[in-house]
């Protein structure tokens, strides 16, 4: 900048030298003076225009003054309003605000949608009176799960402010196919959701797209991934066999999945099967047995049947994150290690009937003949109710792992009504609920619900590690440990491009995080930001404070138009002087 | 006589007639072209029409209606109206000279004076105003309606255009290109000439391709489904080259001259579909009962999308019964004629049982043959008429040598019929009282009989008999595995199941009892005709059981091994080695995997764009799949097929730019070629935390306490 000024400076004194040379050796030295004085000011004026004149004066803010601030979204109306009755206030737009521009200012006015939680923290504290605009049309709020696994639906909620007096429908769009919609009606502000079971593996970037009519509101992106399975290891004992576990083992064989049967034939004789994995000793439950499977399912006679080292060792398991899926008769053990969580009644009707089913957002139907409840008690999840409430299937927590109970035992019969899609919803929700859990060693999450580009992203790993840096690409972020919970890390980052990113521990495995563009979901930043304003202005409420005085120094840029409007006065006497 | 007045009266009829033809003719001309932007804007008719209709319009209805013609006798009129000064004596100016009197004479001169000083009188002003603010009115409403976007109607008819018709892309080669589509014969199409490359014909259409090209060419190829090249024959100078082909199946093809490719063009084939045929009447399985009349109407729909050539029912006679069923086939004609080829039919024939010589006991088998005019037949499924042999379940012979409990009560019922019959014969011989009685003595014994069986079924008590139970077949029984079990397996403890008869046998013993309360029913109110068909069926279900109860047991000469006292009910079952089974399944690759992962290179390509050597690889097998998914269905993947090659190409040169719709072209695809995946059980991810883990440890103690 200072190397541009001097070149200006030379270049006009050079022309400045060459004009006047030029209107010295002019033969009429008519008006020579008046000449000369308009070359110089023309150069002069010309050279202000380059650079940019700055003077610096002292200025008296009075401390009770205001600084009124329009961020997106603010209303002419009330700004007008706001300088009738407040008075002595400087307004800025936050285009052309700063920090330094805050201050001796005590109070901030804040018009519009507000600021989001990095800029706020840039206000050092200030009170901040916020008046907040009307909330923007659009979708206003949306969430999704980000990582979804094989099957799962994948489900988007939010909410739709429809402020204009059209219809809008909303579609979720796969691959540029919609796959669901919904008709959101005028002028309302309306919650939706769109769901559809993702055909692919692994990322992809679905869309959410508002018409009104034919013309698109706002399209913006639903990234999410999904992941690829991870198959259980399902052990299976049964007292007698039955149709339940032949289903339930021929379902788990087809799919890939190791499945270890042991079946009561009669005494002390056990049918075995071992489908997709090698074959075992099953003769006694052992700890390393128990410890080869993810999830145990046995009926409450064989648990009971176990000798009471082979419980021990089931109980161990357990304690230490294996699942126990329980299939209870009508009677159970009053002293088995699980009984207490999971106390049994009959129904008071003994005629068979369709009993409605609900479990895990979902509803289906199965005939019953007497069945039996749970009676739910403390610290106990139900999984399965019927439309009374009354539970069929419980989950318990057990040290750190889980035990289940469900007293439903021709859930087969769902396979044999070609209601297959039930039958699979509701086994993996049991399986999936009691399993023993994956133990990641590095946990990535993304603080911010809707990472923007050019925005403060906070970023959180989990690990019992030393984790001092993560890696983005290959850009370092240097991470905090949490100084009351040691085991997070957090770090973060400013994103310079949308699109896909991903984090990673110093040789760990990467963790995918998408970052939106400007345009996506302006809405929903805009509701975030009144939110996060909300909150700041009831942290720093306006003070009651006494006014004082204080001098300070404000740089003043003088405008070009000035310098423009001399050089052009100047320019134009030299060229009318020569007419007269 | 010649007089200035005249002249003066002659020029201002001039003057008025075309003032007057103008107005007409723009108010003509104002509504036919308001009507004519109207027709334009909504039913698109050409501009050289409408025009000509403004014309004709307008001119036909100035020569019609000759109110403009404005005569002398008019122009008088008005004058005399109009101004005083010529004293209601205007039309003296045309009198001739000779036949004029002195006073007359004198009042012409006067009147001619007085004309030529008259102001310019103008009595269609208002007339021709009126008419051009009709005409800017109606010009200004035109413009409106022209300008008026009734954009969901056009946009709707545009997209749905757009969708169907791609805009293609020829070589710069070809200067011009006529496709001539000659469908067959038999369809009755007509010829179809188009200049595009994408062909949609009727099924063994013969198209006619003639290429033009601008430069000669050495050789022109088409290369078909990416495999099979034709080249085309070449005259004049190698411009000029043709191809006549039969397609036959749908798919996509290629022009190659010299060494350019062009893109891919489709081909779609409309098959010819074979005929539907639809019987309303009778039902697949019918039974003429005793007494009603032995025919059956046939009542049936025929379609087909070209042409139904001929049709027939092909009737098969089953006669007999055991060893020697006798089979008579024969074709029954249509009484429709198919002279016509029409698309469809109605059928409406009546089956005459006794025609065809069918006795009781005989059933007949019919279905329905059409042929299509491409010689496609279609048969209906096979409909079954039964006349039932009422004599047989009157003969001994599955008594005689029945081992059995129940012979007894079959002749009872027999003997009822009998009985029965006997009465309906005699009732004319005999008096009403003694009828009466005898029918209710016949009612009697069908009560009594009723009673003894209802001992079967634990039922000694009358007043429950007769009322029917429902059949078992709830609907909300589908699927219920517990029902399915009950039919292979015992209930030892059920009282009610715990008697000599299985549960079908009961279900049939309620059904005769059933018949037999309605036979008794009708006997004892005196209507022994009405009750027989009752009796009859008690007594065929009867029989039915009869047959049931039989079971052949074959001889077996099989040995037992002797029984070894010391080891009985010692419960050792130590040499007895239990099932083990191994299983691990094969799950092939499938394409699903394939194209999913097809998808996660192209979304990968999407962010990143430097391509990995794998995904080439994946890329080009799921290419593989699609060429062959368009050749089938060119109209929904040949686009997307243009797209992964496209895609391949940039991806192998390693360059950046990949169309991004085209990337989304295949992904929707692919997409649409996966299944979609069923739910299945995972493993949840957690983190590895050992204050979580202590937590978890903690929170059980406590709850242990």
């Amino acid at each position: 900048m200072v190397v541009w000024n001097y070149i200006i400076v030379t270049l006009s004194a050079l022309l400045l030298v060459f004009l006047l040379w030029k209107e010295m050796t002019r033969p009429v030295k008519l008006r020579l003076w008046w000449r000369i004085f308009a070359t110089v000011t023309a150069v002069v004026s010309l050279a202000c225009i380059a650079i940019p004149v700055t003077y610096t004066s002292t200025q008296n803010i009075t401390a009770g003054k205001k600084i009124i601030l329009l961020t997106e979204g603010w209303n002419k109306d009330s700004l007008d309003k706001l300088l009738t009755t407040g008075g002595n206030a400087d307004t800025f737009s936050l285009d052309h605000f700063s920090a330094s521009k805050l201050g001796a200012a005590k109070l901030v006015d804040v018009l519009g949608y507000g600021l989001s939680n990095s800029q706020l923290a840039l206000l050092n504290n200030k009170p901040l009176v916020f008046h907040s605009s009307k909330l923007p049309d659009g979708i206003v709020d949306a969430s999704w799960k980000r990582t979804i696994n094989q099957g799962e639906k994948l489900v988007v909620q939010g909410t739709y402010n429809n402020i204009s007096n059209k219809a809008i429908t909303l579609y979720l769009s796969a691959f540029d196919s919609n796959v669901d919609s919904v008709l959101i009606t005028p002028s309302t502000k309306q919650n939706f959701q769109l769901q559809t079971v993702p055909k692919h593996s692994s990322r992809a970037v679905y869309s959410l797209v508002a018409f009104t009519g034919k013309q698109v509101q706002e399209s913006n992106p639903v990234p999410f991934e999904v992941q690829p399975s991870v198959h259980l290891k399902v052990l299976v004992l049964s007292s007698a066999p039955n149709f339940e576990n032949r289903f339930l083992k021929n379902w788990l064989y087809q799919n890939n999945y190791a499945v270890v049967t042991r079946t009561g034939v009669s005494k002390a004789k056990y049918e075995r099967s071992f489908l997709n994995t090698s074959a075992i000793n099953t003769d006694n439950i052992s700890a390393s047995l128990l410890a080869q499977f993810d999830v145990v399912i046995s009926d409450e006679d064989e648990l009971n049947r176990l000798s009471k080292n082979e419980l021990g060792n089931v109980k161990n398991a357990v304690e230490n994150g294996l699942g126990l899926i329980i299939q209870a008769d009508s009677m159970l053990n009053e002293n088995a290690f699980f009984s207490r969580f999971f106390p049994l009644m009959a129904s008071h009707t003994s005629d068979k009937k369709e009993v409605q089913l609900y479990f895990s957002g979902q509803a289906s139907s199965l005939l019953q003949e007497q069945p039996f409840f749970i009676r739910t008690q403390p610290n106990t999840q139900v999984l399965i109710k019927d439309s009374a409430a009354n539970s069929f299937s419980n989950l318990a927590l057990y040290s750190k792992g889980k035990i289940a109970l469900t007293t439903l035992s021709n859930t087969y019969s769902l396979l044999l009504q070609n209601r297959q899609d039930d039958y699979y919803q509701l086994w993996s929700m049991l399986l999936q609920k009691t399993a023993k859990q994956i133990k990641e060693e590095e946990q990535w999450s993304v603080e911010t619900a809707m990472p923007n580009i050019h925005q403060q992203i906070t970023l959180h790993l989990q690990t019992n590690k030393t984790a001092s840096f993560g890696l983005i690409g290959s850009t370092k972020i240097y991470l905090k440990q949490n100084a009351a919970l040691p085991f997070i890390w957090s770090g973060t980052y400013w994103p310079s491009k949308a699109g896909w990113h991903t984090v990673s521990a110093a040789n760990g495995q990467p963790f995918y995080w998408y970052v939106f563009n400007n345009g996506h979901y302006k809405s929903v930043l805009a509701t975030d930001k009144i939110a996060a304003t909300k909150h700041y202005a009831t942290l720093h409420p306006k003070p009651y404070a006494n006014e004082a005085t204080t001098a300070f120094p404000v740089k003043h840029t003088i405008p070009k138009i000035y310098f423009f409007l001399l050089f052009l006065m100047a320019a134009g006497w030299l060229w009318f002087e020569i007419k007269l | 006589m010649d007089n200035k007045g005249q002249h003066i009266i002659k020029a201002l009829q001039k003057k008025w007639q075309l003032q007057s033809l103008i107005a007409y003719v723009l108010i003509c001309l104002s509504f036919t072209a308001f009507i004519s932007v109207v027709a334009y804007k909504f039913y698109h008719l050409s501009p050289l029409v409408l025009i000509l209709f403004i014309m004709l319009v307008t001119t036909v209805s100035a020569i019609i209606n000759r109110r403009w013609m404005v005569s002398l006798l008019d122009v008088t009129a008005y004058l005399n109206r109009n101004f005083s000064s010529l004293e209601e004596s205007t039309l003296l100016v045309f009198k001739p000279a000779e036949s004029l009197t002195l006073l007359e004479n004198l009042q012409l001169y006067k009147v001619d004076a007085a004309l030529q000083v008259i102001k310019d009188p103008h009595p269609f002003r208002k007339k021709i105003n009126r008419a051009f603010v009709i005409c800017f009115v109606s010009i200004l409403g035109s413009l409106l309606i022209s300008q008026l976007n009734f954009n969901t109607n056009a946009n709707d008819k545009n997209s749905n255009q757009t969708i169907i018709v791609k805009k293609e892309k020829t070589l710069p080669a070809i200067a011009s290109l006529s496709v001539k589509i000659i469908p067959p014969a038999y369809t009755g199409r007509s010829t179809k000439q188009q200049s595009v490359f994408n062909i949609k014909a009727e099924e063994n259409s013969t198209v006619y391709w003639q290429l033009k090209t601008n430069i000669p060419v050495k050789k022109v190829q088409f290369i078909f489904n990416d495999s099979a090249t034709i080249t085309l024959q070449s005259s004049a100078n190698n411009t000029v080259f043709q191809l006549q082909k039969t397609i036959n199946c749908s798919g996509f093809y290629q022009v190659r001259t010299n060494d350019q490719l062009s893109e891919l063009y489709q081909t779609e084939v409309i098959k010819d579909l074979p005929p539907i045929i639809t019987i309303k009447t009778p039902q697949p399985n019918t039974v003429i009962d005793f007494g009603q009349p032995k025919r059956t109407t046939l009542n049936a729909a025929l379609t087909d999308d070209y042409g139904i050539k001929d049709a027939f029912i092909s009737a098969t006679i089953a006669s007999g019964s055991g060893e020697s069923v006798n089979f008579k086939e024969q074709k029954i004609p249509l009484t429709i004629s198919f002279q016509q080829h029409a698309l469809a039919y109605q059928l409406q024939q009546s089956l005459d049982l006794a025609k065809l010589q069918m006795k009781p006991g005989d059933e007949l088998y019919f279905y329905i043959t059409a042929t299509d005019t491409y010689q496609q037949q279609t048969r209906s499924d096979i409909y079954i008429v039964t006349l039932p042999d009422t004599a047989q379940l009157m003969d001994f012979e599955g008594l005689v040598n029945n081992v059995n409990f129940k012979p007894e009560f079959f002749r009872s019922e027999r003997q009822i019929i009998i009985d029965a019959e006997q009465l309906l014969k005699d009732k004319d011989t005999i008096s009403l009282e003694t009828f009466n009685d005898r029918s209710n003595n016949l009612g009697m014994d069908q009560k009594l009989l009723r009673l003894r069986y209802g001992k079967f079924l634990g039922k000694e008590n009358e007043s429950n008999m007769g009322i029917e139970e429902p059949e078992n077949m709830d609907a909300t029984d589908f699927g219920d595995a517990s029902q399915m079990i009950d039919a292979f397996t015992d209930k030892h403890d059920n009282a009610e199941d715990a008697t000599f008869l299985d549960a079908p046998t009961k279900l049939r013993l309620k059904a005769v009892l059933n018949e037999m309360w309605k036979a008794e029913l009708q006997l004892r109110s005196y209507k022994p005709q009405a009750a027989l068909p009752f009796a009859y069926k008690a007594l065929k279900l009867l029989k039915d059981l009869q047959q049931q109860s039989r079971a052949y047991v074959a001889k077996a000469s099989f040995k037992t091994t002797p029984l070894k006292p010391e080891k009985r009910l010692t419960g050792d079952l130590s040499k007895i080695i239990p099932p083990l089974t191994q299983q691990q399944i094969i799950i092939k690759t499938a394409q699903d995997e394939l194209f999913k992962n097809a998808i996660a290179v192209m979304e990968e390509m999407k962010y990143n764009t430097p391509a990995s050597t794998g995904s080439t690889g994946v890329l080009s097998q799921a290419a593989q799949q699609l060429s062959s998914k368009a050749a089938s269905q060119p109209t929904v993947y040949l686009s997307a097929y243009e797209a992964i090659k496209r895609i391949i190409i940039s991806a192998q040169q390693t360059k950046k730019s990949f169309v991004k719709n085209d990337i989304e072209v295949v992904q929707k695809a692919l997409q649409n070629m996966i299944q979609y995946p069923t739910v299945l059980p995972q493993q949840n991810k957690t983190g590895n935390i050992k204050l979580a883990d202590q937590y978890f440890i903690n929170l059980h103690k406590n709850q242990q306490q």
